[in-house]
């Protein structure tokens, strides 16, 4: 009933996991399909056992959802960016970590922990101004003042709004 | 986890220290950090220690020190996820920001423009708001002109609304006709103006000065009308003859004579290629003729109308949701609509038309029991729930019509107010002189008396002519008759254009609820109006031989 499956991180820990909470993970889920029974850890080169921890985290708070659909989103859903209160708490981690999170439930196809990353990253840039997005992300404004003019008259539209 | 919070906090803030600390060295301070932030947390009381050390150590810090330290802990742990990231993944997160968002997003790096600006994420909006790239950009251009293209027409056509929206606008006159200009037309970067005076002008926009004058018709230029394609444009005269010409060469394809009277109303079937060559002109000899332009025959002669053919209009209505863009031959329903002094407005049914022998036959006849002037389209195609509608504009039957100016135009005055439309009403302030620019004032909806419409405008819905509204007339806010009406489709306008002197720029979007903004300024009847295919240029043409050009343009 509660099988375990072995996951090993890039640094070499093992974590051992309920097979169902695994099968978040549409990665995992492919592999065991193909494996069949096997005992042999899965190894995961990509994802380092820290960023492993928070999302084995997020699949055991989240394994009693219904597998989301693998449909894409429609096109209401898309600019909505609210997220719930645990995955909200969750997700407060640094951006390196964020950063790390994203690329690694890309890898492990996790959509719905994907969309969580992503869409915070659409709340730290929306409503801030080019200034305070650069100071959000620590990025260099590396326009010209000439290009930097330019492109304030032809973005004008937006500020209209 | 380290955390930039506490290590703030222990900073005096705004207190410049003066003390020299031994360590102070940024080097060292550099690699302290790095070690503290590397260590795991486990234990509460090793890491209160070492908060305590890193306390006392910042407390030695210089003030130089102290601020470089700020700006170390503000990068730490932050990268430009933004631009580093794969771009699926990167796309992935800018779908979720709204058009607006994401245009300030482009002025934040040269990388984060590459990403913002692509096509991939913009195509989404630019379909969600249901734009269309001008033909002149077609997908065979797409890769010259740059994987910005979506953002850069969207940026546009959302720069064009606004303008709209608040009329913001550049104008300027153009002066020449020595008489009441009677039609005007917009073809490419053209203004054709035809006149009380015989002749026909030709105005390039963007150098604002007239290239050419025609002068190949006898008596006042009624009516003028521009094909689809914009390759032909025709000119109808008093002097009861049609001529057609190319577009942009100008050179005359032909007279079409016949008409036993005045011609002053043209529809050039349009939309698709195929009949962009048929061209429908109207008389005060009552009847409608139907031409082909490339061989000067007249296919038919329509009769129906007890009086001049006032209004023509040419209209296709899909039947299917088409599949293709250009896929129009058998998925639309084509009309003939004329309005006529007789009160009467026709739908001709075009059926497949143009075959050998085209059948045409009247539809849907109404009576509208007021002289009809002119006519528009609204195709609505931005709501699913309603249908196509035309608009008439029309004055009563005992008002007499007279376009060139010399004749009184006298109006019954009507006591009652009765204004079941939600309008605002603007009192005309005519500003001096005629160069000075024409304003557009919004004035609190004040409905009492005042407004007493002495024209109105019919609504009805297509093919079978039913009155949309169950008041018939719909009441307009002019106090003169109405000369012209023109539809604005992709800004959900329609304008109209009256004898007493203004414009009425009525926004039917869901937003706009029928508001009605007033244009004026022109100190002269206004007569006719025109936009161009873009929606970027409107013009107007008054009685007293102005023509007006309004450029939404920025």
């Amino acid at each position: 009933m509660t099988t375990k499956v072995t996951l090993t991180s890039s640094d070499n820990e093992n974590f051992s996991v309920n097979k169902e909470i695994t099968k978040r993970s549409i990665l995992i889920k492919n592999m065991l399909e193909d494996v069949g029974k096997s005992d042999t850890p899965i190894p995961l080169p990509n994802v380092n056992s820290k960023v492993l921890r928070k999302v084995i985290e997020w699949c055991e708070y989240h394994c009693m959802d219904p597998l989301a659909p693998t449909n894409e989103n429609t096109e209401n859903q898309k600019q909505n960016t609210d997220i719930e209160d645990w995955d909200q708490k969750f997700i407060e981690v640094d951006q390196e970590t964020l950063f790390k999170i994203i690329l690694a439930t890309n890898y492990l196809n996790i959509k719905p922990l994907l969309d969580i990353g992503c869409k915070t990253i659409t709340n730290m840039i929306k409503g801030k101004s080019p200034e305070e997005i650069y100071k959000t992300f620590n990025i260099v404004n590396n326009f010209t003042p000439k290009e930097e003019a330019q492109i304030r008259k032809e973005n004008k539209w937006a500020e209209d709004q | 986890m380290f955390s930039a919070t506490p290590l703030t906090e222990a900073l005096p803030q705004g207190q410049p220290d003066f003390y020299h600390s031994p360590y102070a060295n940024e080097g060292t301070l550099d690699m302290k950090l790095e070690h503290t932030s590397a260590s795991h947390e486990r234990c509460q009381g090793v890491e209160h220690d070492r908060m305590q050390t890193l306390k006392t150590l910042i407390k030695d810090c210089t003030f130089d020190q102290r601020r470089e330290l700020v700006q170390y802990i503000n990068r730490l742990g932050k990268c430009d996820i933004v631009g580093s990231i794969e771009v699926p993944l990167a796309y992935h997160v800018l779908s979720y920001l709204g058009p607006e968002e994401l245009c300030k997003a482009t002025a934040v790096s040269r990388k984060w423009r590459l990403r913002t600006t692509d096509n991939q994420v913009w195509l989404p909006h630019f379909r969600k708001a249901k734009h269309t790239l001008p033909p002149t950009s077609s997908l065979a251009v797409y890769g010259q002109e740059g994987p910005d293209l979506f953002f850069k027409w969207y940026g546009r056509y959302a720069t064009l609304a606004a303008n709209w929206r608040k009329f913001s606008c550049e104008n300027f006159v153009l002066q020449g006709h020595t008489g009441c200009v009677l039609s005007l037309v917009i073809a490419r970067e053209y203004v054709l103006s035809g006149g009380a005076d015989t002749s026909i002008r030709v105005w390039d926009i963007s150098t604002r000065t007239a290239i050419r004058t025609i002068s190949d018709h006898k008596e006042d230029v009624c009516c003028l009308a521009v094909n689809s394609g914009e390759t032909f444009f025709a000119s109808g005269s008093y002097d009861k003859s049609v001529i057609v010409y190319t577009v942009p060469d100008l050179l005359t394809v032909r007279r079409l004579t016949g008409h036993f009277s005045a011609v002053i109303s043209l529809a050039f079937c349009g939309q698709s290629d195929d009949y962009r060559q048929y061209l429908f002109s109207g008389s005060i000899d009552k009847t409608i003729r139907l031409w082909n332009v490339e061989t000067g025959e007249c296919l038919r002669i329509l009769y129906g109308h007890q009086d001049n053919v006032s209004a023509l209009l040419f209209v296709s209505i899909p039947i299917h949701v088409p599949t293709h863009e250009n896929d129009s031959s058998n998925s639309c329903a084509r009309w003939l609509i004329s309005g006529s002094n007789d009160g009467s407005v026709i739908a001709w049914d075009l059926g497949y038309f143009p075959q050998e022998e085209p059948i045409i036959h009247a539809r849907s006849v109404l009576g509208l029991r007021s002289k009809v002037t002119c006519l528009t389209l609204y195709p609505q195609t931005f709501s699913s729930t309603q249908k196509p509608a035309v608009y008439i504009a029309s004055v009563p039957m005992d008002a007499e019509l007279a376009m060139d100016g010399d004749g009184e135009i006298s109006m019954p005055i009507r006591t009652s107010a009765s204004s079941p439309q939600q309008c605002q009403f603007v009192a005309p302030t005519f500003s001096s002189p005629m160069t000075a620019a024409p304003t557009i004032t919004a004035v609190s909806p004040t409905l009492s008396s005042a407004t007493q419409p002495d024209t109105s405008i019919s609504l009805l819905s297509l093919p079978l002519l039913e009155p949309i509204q169950a008041v018939t007339p719909m009441p307009t806010y002019h106090r003169g008759v109405i000369w012209a009406i023109t539809t604005v489709t992709s800004q959900m306008k329609i304008i109209t254009a009256s004898q007493d002197e203004t414009l009425q720029v009525w926004d039917l979007s869901e937003a706009g609820n029928g508001r009605c903004n007033t244009v004026v300024g022109f100190q002269s009847p206004v007569v006719c109006c025109a936009v161009n295919t873009g929606a970027t240029k409107m013009c107007v043409g008054t009685e007293a031989g102005d023509v007006v050009v309004f450029s939404f343009e920025k």
